[in-house]
């Protein structure tokens, strides 16, 4: 669906932020973009929403380069990004004015998820909080019905309830013809959502693997002293002593910890790309 | 080319509308503001018009003068600013990412400049024009460029048209104080025509003169003459219409190009 190819692209001259990266992200998944600060995220969703260029490679979706900056290329996609600027109308006028130029767009859905955000269709956008903002953006990009949604850092601004909502809309949204694309830094506020995960540094795709694969492979340990070097794969320190990943021997799906599993991922790259493929 | 013809085939003229439209909504409030602002100086200049202005050429110049400047100044401002969401990053990822083509965009920004501003200009002035009746003791058509009812608008339909394609550029191509940048380009590129032109006189005859005539036309009918004949003819017609198109591929260019950085 996404095909991203030798995607090379730097801010600066001979500062490549990526060079040669690939990766194809699949229609009826929910992504999981993890990757620290200036690790490359936003850029990268920034280029598949066709906002900036590849210096070299392609960015496809759907046999559409991005370059084209067509009308193909922009009809199945939305992007949801950190910082945005809204006019100042009410939400339903917004709606009139934008709905029109996403063929799929449905007006019962917008309505039906803004009252699931507790919003009311008759309010100023510039009168809403930053998080209610977001909310209406939200409802509006999974109402649009495109085919590729990206959202960068979508829990930001939004209180508990709220991202519990998102959860179940994301989940009720999901279609085998869709591809959601969330980077995130609030890995817990995904958990139970995600379907594959990737993990990014500058340049380097340190993971790409279905949550279900992620699950087979390894498990989350709770030791009470600090383990042994070759007893995991990674440690950390936790409220109730340490939790460790280790080979999952069994194979049987266990639950996963986003945030350790990326703190280990940052911290043994080797290790875990060892582990991965020598079992693939 | 390829990509062009691409968007040529998917070209649909209610996205065309669909973006005036998200225009118009988008600046309501300072459109409202400015066509208020516009009524009120417009109105003040046409009681002074009527008020202290004697009938005769002097009049009509200074009339046809104020109207031009009037006109090109809020069109040059208004067309300047039409892409202004796209200078900031956060109103140009969405505004980027809305599914419409580059030909789409541009032709909305041309429509709204040239043809809707004119329109709406037109209707401030009628507006302006039939309030100062209360004013005075009978009606009297004086004003013989710009009767709302009278033909007199044709002769500024150039500044019309051409003043928004180059300032949409200018917003395009200068991302701080686009309006002056837009402004000192184009002087610069007339002092560069002219040198040129000067350049090609001393070709043909080395004589300072023949150009100084040039510059001064009052003084020489012959060349006044010539100068009239020049500026109504074809080539320069074609002259005006290439150096417009080339503007227009150059902000087409630009808009096709655009990158949130």
């Amino acid at each position: 669906m996404v095909e991203i190819s030798d995607l090379s692209f730097g801010y600066a001259r001979n500062e490549n932020l990526y060079q040669q990266f690939s990766i194809h992200f699949k229609s009826g998944q929910i992504y999981g973009l993890l990757g620290q600060n200036g690790s490359g995220k936003s850029t990268l969703m920034k280029i598949i929403a066709g906002l900036l260029f590849p210096d070299a490679g392609n960015c496809v979706i759907d046999s559409i380069n991005s370059k084209e900056r067509s009308y193909q290329y922009f009809r199945n996609l939305y992007i949801i990004p950190e910082e945005f600027d809204l006019p100042d109308l009410s939400i339903h006028t917004y709606m009139k004015i934008y709905a029109p130029f996403y063929e799929a767009f449905s007006t019962g859905q917008f309505e039906d998820y803004l009252k699931e955000f507790e919003i009311n269709p008759e309010e100023k956008l510039q009168k809403l909080s930053y998080g209610n903002k977001k909310k209406v953006l939200l409802s509006f990009g999974l109402a649009s019905n495109v085919r590729v949604l990206l959202l960068d850092e979508p829990t930001n601004g939004l209180d508990i309830p709220s991202k519990k909502t998102l959860r179940k809309l994301i989940a009720s949204a999901a279609t085998p013809e869709r591809c959601f694309i969330i980077s995130t830094h609030q890995v817990h506020d995904l958990e139970n959502l995600l379907d594959h995960l990737v993990i990014i540094s500058k340049n380097k795709l340190l993971l790409n693997e279905s949550i279900s694969k992620i699950a087979q492979e390894i498990s989350f340990v709770p030791f009470s002293t600090k383990p042994a070097e070759n007893e995991t794969l990674y440690y950390e320190k936790s409220f109730t002593g340490h939790i460790g990943i280790i080979p999952n021997e069994s194979k049987e799906e266990g639950k996963i910890n986003l945030e350790v599993l990326f703190n280990g991922i940052i911290a043994q790259h080797a290790k875990f790309n060892q582990l991965f493929n020598s079992n693939k | 080319m390829k990509s062009f013809l691409s968007q040529i085939e998917s070209f649909r003229f209610q996205r065309v509308m669909s973006l005036i439209l998200e225009y118009f909504h988008r600046n309501k409030k300072t459109l409202i503001i400015s066509s208020i602002a516009l009524y009120l100086f417009l109105f003040c200049c046409l009681l002074l018009f009527k008020r202290f202005g004697e009938s005769g050429k002097e009049r009509d110049i200074f009339q046809y003068l104020t109207q031009l400047s009037c006109i090109s100044l809020i069109s040059s401002i208004l067309s300047v600013h039409y892409f202004s969401t796209l200078r900031l990053k956060p109103g140009s990822i969405s505004a980027l990412s809305l599914p419409c083509n580059p030909i789409e965009r541009l032709l909305g920004a041309i429509l709204v400049t040239s043809i809707a501003f004119a329109l709406i200009y037109f209707f401030i002035y009628s507006v302006a024009f039939f309030s100062t009746f209360p004013f005075f003791r009978s009606y009297h058509l004086e004003f013989i460029n710009f009767d709302p009812l009278g033909i007199g608008w044709i002769s500024i339909i150039g500044p019309i048209i051409s003043t928004p394609t180059l300032f949409l550029w200018g917003g395009l191509f200068f991302k701080r104080s686009p309006w002056i940048k837009t402004v000192l380009a184009t002087i610069i590129y007339s002092v560069i025509c002219i040198a040129i032109t000067a350049t090609i006189f001393y070709l043909i005859d080395p004589n300072w003169d023949a150009f100084k005539e040039l510059i001064k036309p009052k003084e020489s009918e012959y060349l006044n003459g010539k100068i009239a004949t020049l500026s109504n003819s074809p080539v320069n017609f074609l002259w005006s219409f290439l150096l417009m198109s080339i503007i227009v591929l150059a902000s087409y260019h630009l808009l096709k190009e655009k990158e949130v950085k």
